[in-house]
């Protein structure tokens, strides 16, 4: 009978089924069977369950009518012009303005554990507000009096998760542990970094744990770098182009005020 | 975030202009033919051909069916959006700056540099949506003249229409009756900073202002960019950056202005840097 399949070609090698999608379930789940050669020339079967959103936007009638617009002009002459918008190859980052300013004193970030060591920079300007907390950069503020580097202690996550012998000598005062990872793997750095709001607070956990065998490493720690920072840039973010421009100039917070009493009026 | 990239133009960009609604994206450059482009996929929808000069200024009435563009050609232009087509041509004695849309779209003002013995003008013209465009008056309804030599880099419409906006390129900023002509304000504001007796120590690049006509932000060669009270014309707020301000906006909703500059005006065909600033809240960058 043409246009049915015999029962003796079902193992016929071209063959695959056709690519199925069932409709979407009550939990928003949808799953999709596909079924591709590997490498051994074996038939597999791949079901992957998507969870399906829908985003609801409300577009303007006027806009709608807009995107059925013919093209005029060079854009409706063919192919050969570049009509087609392109992607920017890689990631656009923003770039944080050089900060050229000596770091302001601020006398209460200091044993105020409810503030935080924040910075002058670091809580006030928006372009900051988003970044990684706790990324190498803000770990290296100069605000905070004491930052050890812990080195050799790759099962750190253990021993800082708040359970193990090393976490009640790092001292009182450690109010923010970075341990750091490996951006891809995810895998301890094997160095972890703990601020101090009290210098004194550091130097006695130094004294505790310099040397310290945990499990089978020996603990090491050091003073954190002031350059620090220009370090981790190189190191982390070693894709990252800097323009040399740029530079985060003080600016004139008088006409702020007038500006404040401005909309008020 | 990455960005999409508009290829289109083959000569410096001059003017990116969104439309009212934010979906179309209006782009002019040097090379005399702006293009439109969906603001979403940046697919380029059409071009504007016409203009025998550099195009520096693109104003879209509010509805997007009509379009202006100023050229160095002496020409300013009226656009059908949706067919490219051109609808009429408005002659003018030098050079056209700027051109602005009042808030309505039943009139606009251009401003044309000074060429040989004839003025810088600030020029008014009615245009009215119900009148078809082949009876549009070519004629401007009000020439304003501006002092000799003095060029105006931008003009825009304050609050209700009830005043023409016009940055001069000596760093001032004046603004006009747009019915009779005459001086209603003189930005006097920083007389005892900068050489000159301006806003601005040097030409104000550009002028923009927000939505609702209360907020104007300057950005100028002397490095600095100000956010002024569109009524008053008094200086609210400065900010400074290492390099000449080609270009600012407002955030249309949150505190933020993005100033875009560069070494040079004639050699920077990109902005090569945003700075962003916070507007009020002591977030200033």
């Amino acid at each position: 009978m043409p246009g049915r399949q015999a029962w003796g070609d079902d193992d016929d090698d071209d063959y695959l089924p056709p690519r199925q999608e069932s409709a979407v379930d009550s939990k928003g789940v949808k799953s999709i069977v596909e079924y591709h050669f590997n490498t051994n020339g074996a038939k597999v079967k791949r079901t992957t369950k998507v969870k399906v959103f829908t985003e609801h936007t409300r577009v303007h009638k006027s806009c709608l009518e807009r995107t059925q617009w013919n093209k005029f002009g060079l854009a409706a002459q063919g192919e050969d012009n570049p009509s087609s918008p392109i992607k920017w190859r890689e990631e656009f980052r923003r770039e944080p303005p050089r900060d050229s300013r000596k770091p302001e004193e601020n006398p209460n970030s200091r044993g105020d554990p409810l503030k935080g060591p924040r910075g002058p920079r670091g809580g006030n300007h928006p372009m900051r507000t988003g970044a990684r907390r706790g990324s190498p950069k803000e770990a290296a503020l100069p605000e905070e009096e004491g930052l050890l580097r812990f080195s050799r202690s790759h099962l750190a996550v253990r021993a800082l998760s708040g359970m193990d012998e090393v976490v009640p000598l790092l001292g009182q005062a450690w109010p923010r542990v970075y341990l750091a990872k490996d951006p891809e793997t995810m895998q301890s750095r094997g160095f972890a970094f703990v601020s101090y709001y009290q210098k004194s607070d550091a130097e006695s956990a130094m004294q505790a744990l310099q040397g310290y065998g945990y499990d089978h490493l020996i603990l090491k720690l050091e003073w954190a770098k002031p350059s620090l920072r220009d370090v981790a840039t190189e190191g982390g973010l070693s894709g990252m182009r800097t323009s040399g421009y740029g530079e985060r100039l003080a600016q004139d917070t008088k006409q702020q005020v007038s500006y404040a009493s401005n909309l008020t009026r | 975030m990455r960005p999409i990239l508009l290829k289109g133009h083959e000569r410096a960009i001059t003017c990116v202009v969104y439309n009212n609604d934010g979906d179309l994206v209006f782009t002019a450059a040097k090379d005399q033919i702006p293009s439109l482009w969906y603001a979403k996929t940046g697919e380029r929808i059409g071009t504007y051909q016409g203009h025998q000069g550099a195009v520096w200024d693109l104003s879209v009435s509010w509805d997007s069916t009509r379009m202006l563009s100023a050229s160095a050609d002496a020409s300013a232009r009226m656009w059908d959006v949706q067919t490219g087509r051109e609808l009429v041509v408005y002659n003018h004695m030098g050079p056209v700056r700027s051109v602005s849309f009042a808030e309505g779209g039943q009139r606009f003002a251009t401003v044309s540099d000074p060429f040989t013995d004839s003025p810088g003008l600030i020029s008014v013209f009615e245009a009215p949506d119900d009148v078809p465009t082949d009876q549009l008056e070519k004629i401007a309804c009000l020439e304003i003249d501006l002092p000799p030599k003095m060029k105006a880099t931008k003009v825009v419409w304050g609050a209700l229409n009830e005043k023409l906006i016009v940055a001069y390129a000596d760093g001032t900023i004046r603004t006009f009756d747009p019915f009779d002509g005459t001086e209603l304000e003189y930005a006097q504001v920083g007389t005892r900073q900068g050489r000159s007796s301006g806003v601005h120590s040097k030409d104000i690049n550009r002028l923009c202002i927000n939505k609702d006509r209360t907020l104007l932000l300057t950005c100028s060669k002397d490095y600095t960019s100000k956010l002024l009270d569109a009524n008053t014309l008094q200086v609210l707020k400065t900010y400074k950056t290492d390099r000449p301000v080609n270009a600012s906006v407002m955030h249309p909703t949150k505190e933020h202005v993005i100033l875009g500059g560069g070494q040079d005006a004639m050699s920077v065909t990109t902005t090569s840097s945003n700075v962003v600033c916070g507007l009020q809240g002591g977030a200033v960058g």
